[in-house]
């Protein structure tokens, strides 16, 4: 009896550890950016969203984004973005890096603020965007698999993704 | 006869006795009663439910936390301030991210600028955000350049913003920047906030009149007053009849 109780405490604390473990800080952005460049950033571009731009993202989020405009860091090869988004009550920041092919590179949580469905930010999850592009209908090329209990986290990402695609189409029209 | 009239005299003397110093007791708690009743007999005209205290000892008698977050500044006709870990331009909350420490404010290119410990946030006019910059270090101070340009003082030396409001470099000088000095947001501001339980006048006064403000403890104490003041009363009715009555046996006894 005593033996189950110390079990089912056990069981507590490693599930009570895991989700302070879990959330918070998990690369500093900047950290993410020099890492992303090889320790050569470029300076920071920003892009407002106004009109179009404003729309093709509210579209895709399923409401406005929480910033009127949005950082991107971009050299020959490749843009990074950092983006926020609500899983279930607080954001997301994501580091999505988009090559010239207009295929993402990387997906990683940078910053992860809720307490349930921290699996999101692992290797196992992210891989799943790498080599992905954006279809015609601003939907992602290929099916992202969901996980038990993190569907919000995952949604939030699967937005973020394609937002990242949309504004890069955005940058790379405006520069023709 | 002489016995009686002696065993009156004793029992006038002590029943003056008790009344001076019930009296004397009770004076300035009568005196309270006046003035209060006086004024709770005349809030409307004196609006005293729209009238808020913000001395210290009332507050706390009404255990409420002052917070310690009253510093502000004041741009375009607006409060700019932070509270319980949010933004607030005037009484509009801004931003949906919590745990933000307001540092100082300034209003640049039309567009608005706060600083919190950990970032410069930037705003329209209307409280709309447009984006946040991280400053990689603890901010002190906000304010603008010589050259016109944003600056943060923080614990690792100045920092000044670049133009597009997208980075920061390190300054060469500290020294002639104009910084942004923090005033005390009134307690109207934060009373509108309810960040402040409202203590009006009327209330002061009423509880100061039935003794609530200090608990339950000063419910009993007017109730013992007015009890006192009962017994002040009824002596001092007793005391003038027995007066009466002896001055106009004297009177008789002079007239025979």
């Amino acid at each position: 009896m005593v033996m189950k109780r110390n079990l089912y405490l056990f069981v507590l604390l490693i599930i009570a550890v895991q989700n302070v473990v879990a959330r918070g800080v998990i690369i500093e952005p900047s950290t993410y950016i020099k890492t992303i460049f090889a320790g050569n950033p470029p300076e920071p571009n920003v892009l407002w969203l106004t009109g179009e731009v404003k729309q093709g993202v509210k579209k895709i989020l399923g409401h406005k984004y929480h910033k009127l405009r949005v950082k991107y860091w971009k050299n020959n090869e490749k843009t990074v973005w950092i983006l926020e988004e609500i899983g279930k009550e607080k954001y997301i920041t994501t580091g999505i890096v988009v090559n010239n092919n207009a295929q993402i590179e990387d997906v990683s949580v940078l910053i992860f603020r809720e307490s349930r469905g921290w699996e999101v930010k692992y290797d196992f999850f992210t891989k799943q965007f790498d080599g992905l592009r954006q279809k015609a209908d601003t939907q992602l090329s290929e099916h992202i698999d969901a996980i038990t209990g993190a569907t919000l986290s995952v949604n939030a990402l699967r937005k973020q993704a394609r937002m990242a695609l949309y504004l890069d189409e955005k940058i790379r029209q405006e520069k023709k | 006869m002489k016995k009686y009239a002696k065993r009156k005299n004793k029992k006038h003397y002590w029943l003056t006795k008790i009344h001076r110093y019930v009296g004397l007791f009770g004076f300035l708690t009568l005196l309270w009663l006046a003035i209060s009743g006086l004024f709770l007999n005349h809030t409307d005209e004196l609006r005293l439910s729209q009238k808020f205290t913000n001395n210290q000892l009332l507050l706390d008698l009404y255990k409420v936390p002052v917070p310690s977050f009253t510093q502000g500044v004041f741009i375009k006709d607006q409060w700019i301030f932070g509270a319980n870990n949010h933004l607030y331009l005037g009484t509009q909350k801004l931003t949906t991210v919590d745990q933000l420490s307001f540092v100082s404010a300034v209003l640049k290119d039309d567009l608005l600028l706060i600083a919190t410990k950990q970032q410069l946030l930037i705003f329209t006019q209307t409280g709309e955000f447009i984006d946040s910059l991280d400053v990689n270090a603890s901010v002190k101070m906000l304010g603008i350049s010589t050259h016109d340009n944003v600056v943060l003082d923080t614990d690792k030396g100045c920092k000044v913003v670049n133009s597009a409001l997208s980075g920061t470099s390190q300054c060469t000088d500290k020294n002639h920047m104009d910084w942004v000095q923090t005033t005390e947001v009134p307690i109207q501001i934060r009373n509108a906030l309810s960040l402040v339980p409202v203590i009006s006048l009327e209330r002061v006064f009423l509880d100061t009149h039935s003794g609530r403000i200090l608990g339950i403890a000063g419910v009993y104490f007017m109730d013992f007053m007015a009890i006192l003041l009962i017994l002040v009363s009824v002596s001092g009715l007793i005391i003038w009849i027995i007066r009466k009555k002896t001055k106009g046996k004297k009177t008789l006894n002079d007239t025979d």
